[in-house]
């Protein structure tokens, strides 16, 4: 009995002792990327927040730090209608782009799985907008909406709708409806694919027996399809909203939040709120971004309790 | 033989808690070895430097040094080649110092300048500034006070000071001024028989029937580029400067004068009134100042209120943007209004200027290296290169492009003033302005009241 007990007290050491040497191996690999993101993004994060509750001012070339406590915040919900706008503007993005981006990009995912010829070729030009960065679509785009010369005044002329064409990034009334299109476009493919992924996995035997039951086309991919890639769509809808709460480049590049911050969002009016408003303090823009950090969580957890289906099919 | 009982799950011999406690001690280590590597405690305060009693004589060189210099006009060749040349000449004449220049367009500039000052790391000897952000680099310590080591025969500092309204201080040298006229095409204006008075300055009822014959014509009477929300400003803070007069427009600076004041709603009107009376470009809301440029040089427009930069890109190649070469320039002045308290004034400021580091090791030998500049050869080799006026100091009868010799006449006639508000004012204020007159004051649906509202309401935010 003793020796059977020594004999176990020695497997269990030895393997506490291979354990401790595997942990330690797989320390050392994570170790890089954890010194990575914890130096890039959870330092500045929480360096970010500690700013928020400062006044940063620069005296004699020495940067001066004063507590604020909640001050920053105060005036951001109560006296400060530019912030107002640009949330609006930003919700309002991330709500209109869901509402084209998720339906188009389910549709024309269900299109290529039923397609019979040039899958690829639809797959890859419905797609290829998504590899365009911001920088360039605000450019491209910025030529396309010119109310004299751009190519979209100049089609609507053309097929005798002149009266349509305007300046479409130059008045308050059309300035955001014209980028969320922009976004729209760049998007869908995006979304397509996460989609298209989804179905593809879907066994052709489920839409077998529903044919079997009487199912076609619509009543198909109503009551099979959809139900069964519901979670890949959350996933979509989270990613697009999160991402269009966000945008800031095809902004900046396209009319840097004007006319009359018709197209101001929270990520744009943080910049300038940073860096040329004349002011050095940037514990205002940290308290900016930390609301909206904070904004775009809660929208995140509410969204996924909304649209995240518990339910797993097993086939 | 068997394959060994793994006796404890999981995970590659790990359990899931003994795993997760890896991961976690894993992590507080590197963000501790982190925030200690990288925490930087607050530095202790370095006082700036007090300036020493004016020296009369250049300050003494002594090499060798490696000095940086980050400046703007990236992309203007007529004023890289003055700077690259001017570099040149003074690595020859003083071997042992070499100086480092980077060129940079105006925004990313600024925000290089602010991060790296405000990192108390990384900022250059000597850098280009302007309107922007010189005040609030001032104020922050950031520029040193150069007054005592710049030639003062060759910089007229009394005007500069004035103009950066830091009185006994200097701090950076003026090198490029801006004039602020209307440029015209003389050609047009010869074909349809419109005369500029010889003052060179028209009553705005002249300039309303001059721009009325051009609209009549088909063309656009005057180019504009509100898409740059500085020209939409410039364009009001003109009009408030002509109504209100000197006083009560610098008073907006310092909040001596209420935006409700009612020569300062005159002034807004009067720039509205263009507007709705459709003397601009269609495409005023989405066209930045430089694209209006385009449309003068093209024909399309009869005149262009902007400043003697226009020049500088005029005489650059046609296939790069400059005007065609059989191209007729003419300028006068912004019209007088009735009853103007500011008729008289023509808007000229400092534009782009070069300041030394108040922290820098070698401020002495940047401040010789800028008396160096500012030589007269300096000066003439600034406007024949770039055809745009410079506040140093050039030899009478020294030969420069006749159009920017006809702003220079301007100059000696009218009394000069900063027209600017735009990148004057800051803040919440500054935001206020950019938005509701600089854009606002081309959208049909922005009255003249609600700009007033939203600046006082910007003003308080402030106060």
């Amino acid at each position: 009995m003793a020796r059977e007990a020594l004999r176990k007290k020695a497997v269990s050491t030895g393997e506490k002792g291979i354990m401790k040497v595997r942990g330690g191996v797989i320390a050392l690999f994570l170790a890089p990327a954890t010194l990575f993101y914890t130096v890039l993004v959870i330092y500045p994060l929480v360096y970010n927040f500690y700013l928020s509750f400062l006044r940063i001012r620069a005296v004699e070339g020495t940067i001066v730090e004063q507590w604020v406590g909640l001050r920053h915040f105060e005036r951001i919900f109560f006296d400060d209608p530019v912030f107002i706008q640009a949330a609006g503007n930003s919700l309002t993005w991330a709500v209109a782009s869901a509402l084209i981006e998720i339906p188009v990009g389910v549709l024309l995912a269900i299109v290529l799985s039923r397609l019979k010829f040039l899958v690829r070729f639809f797959r890859t030009a419905w797609f290829m907008p998504v590899l365009l960065s911001y920088v360039l679509l605000g450019q491209l785009w910025s030529w396309i909406y010119r109310g004299d010369i751009g190519l979209l005044n100049a089609l609507l002329r053309a097929i005798g709708l002149g009266s349509l064409a305007q300046p479409w990034l130059g008045q308050t009334s059309t300035a955001l409806g014209a980028l969320i299109v922009v976004t729209a476009w760049h998007w869908v493919g995006f979304t397509m694919v996460l989609c298209l992924a989804a179905v593809s996995s879907i066994p052709s035997e489920l839409d077998d027996a529903a044919r079997i039951d009487g199912a076609t086309g619509w009543r198909l991919t109503w009551d099979i399809t959809l139900p069964l890639i519901r979670n890949t769509i959350a996933t979509a809808t989270i990613l697009v909203f999160i991402g269009r709460m966000k945008i800031f480049d095809l902004v900046w590049v396209a009319t840097r939040g004007g006319p009359l911050g018709a197209t101001e969002t929270v990520g744009t009016y943080i910049v300038q709120r940073a860096f040329f408003f004349g002011t050095l303090d940037q514990g205002y823009a940290a308290a900016l971004s930390t609301v909206w950090f904070v904004a775009i969580m809660v929208v995140s957890v509410v969204l996924n309790r909304m649209l995240w289906s518990p339910e797993r099919y097993e086939y | 033989m068997s394959t060994p009982k793994n006796p404890t799950g999981d995970l590659g011999g790990l359990t899931r808690r003994e795993s997760l406690r890896l991961l976690g001690t894993g992590a507080m280590a590197t963000l501790g070895g982190g925030v200690l590597a990288l925490h930087d405690p607050a530095p202790a305060a370095t006082p700036v430097p007090q300036q020493t009693a004016a020296a009369t004589a250049a300050p003494k060189v002594v090499g060798p040094a490696s000095i940086t210099f980050w400046s703007m006009w990236a992309s203007e060749p007529g004023k890289r080649k003055f700077v690259d040349d001017t570099i040149a000449a003074y690595q020859t004449a003083h071997p042992g110092i070499k100086i480092t220049v980077t060129w940079y367009e105006k925004a990313p500039l600024n925000q290089a300048l602010t991060t790296a000052f405000m990192a108390g790391s990384g900022a250059p000897d000597m850098f280009y500034e302007d309107v922007i952000t010189y005040n609030q680099f001032i104020d922050s310590g950031w520029m040193a006070d150069l007054k005592g080591k710049l030639d003062e025969n060759q910089f007229p500092l009394e005007g500069f000071e004035v103009s950066m309204r830091r009185p006994g201080k200097v701090y950076g040298v003026p090198l490029e001024g801006i004039i602020s006229t209307v440029w015209y095409n003389a050609k047009i204006f010869r074909d349809m028989g419109i005369t500029v008075p010889d003052s060179r300055q028209m009553t705005q009822k002249e300039f309303e029937t001059v721009m009325d014959q051009v609209k009549a014509k088909g063309l656009i009477p005057l180019a504009g580029g509100a898409a740059d929300t500085a020209w939409g400003g410039f364009h009001g803070s003109s009009f408030i400067m002509r109504v209100a007069g000197k006083d009560k427009f610098s008073g907006l600076l310092d909040k001596r004068t209420t935006w409700s004041d009612p020569d300062v709603v005159q002034g807004l009107r009067l720039a509205k009134s263009w507007f709705e009376k459709g003397y601009f470009n269609d495409t005023i809301q989405t066209l930045k100042a430089t694209e209006a440029y385009q449309l003068f040089f093209q024909r399309k427009t009869a005149m262009i209120y902007v400043g003697s930069f226009l020049l500088s890109n005029a005489t650059n190649p046609p296939d790069k943007g400059g005007a065609p070469t059989d191209f007729e320039f003419g300028v006068m002045m912004f019209p007088s209004v009735d009853g103007g308290k500011g008729n008289r004034l023509i808007g000229n400021r400092t534009g782009g200027m070069y300041s030394v580091y108040s922290k820098s090791k070698y401020i002495d030998i940047c401040a010789d290296f800028l008396n160096f500049m500012g030589r007269p050869e300096g000066a003439v080799a600034w406007m024949q290169y770039t055809n745009v006026p410079t506040w140093l100091k050039a030899p009478a009868g020294a030969k420069v492009h006749p159009m920017l010799t006809e702003q220079l006449k301007l100059l000696e006639t009218y009394e000069r003033q900063n027209p600017e508000l735009t990148n004057r004012l800051f803040n919440n204020e500054g935001a206020a302005f950019n938005k509701w007159v600089g854009s606002g004051m081309f959208d049909k649906s922005v009255t003249v009241e609600q700009m007033v509202k939203e600046l006082t309401d910007a003003r308080r935010r402030d106060a």
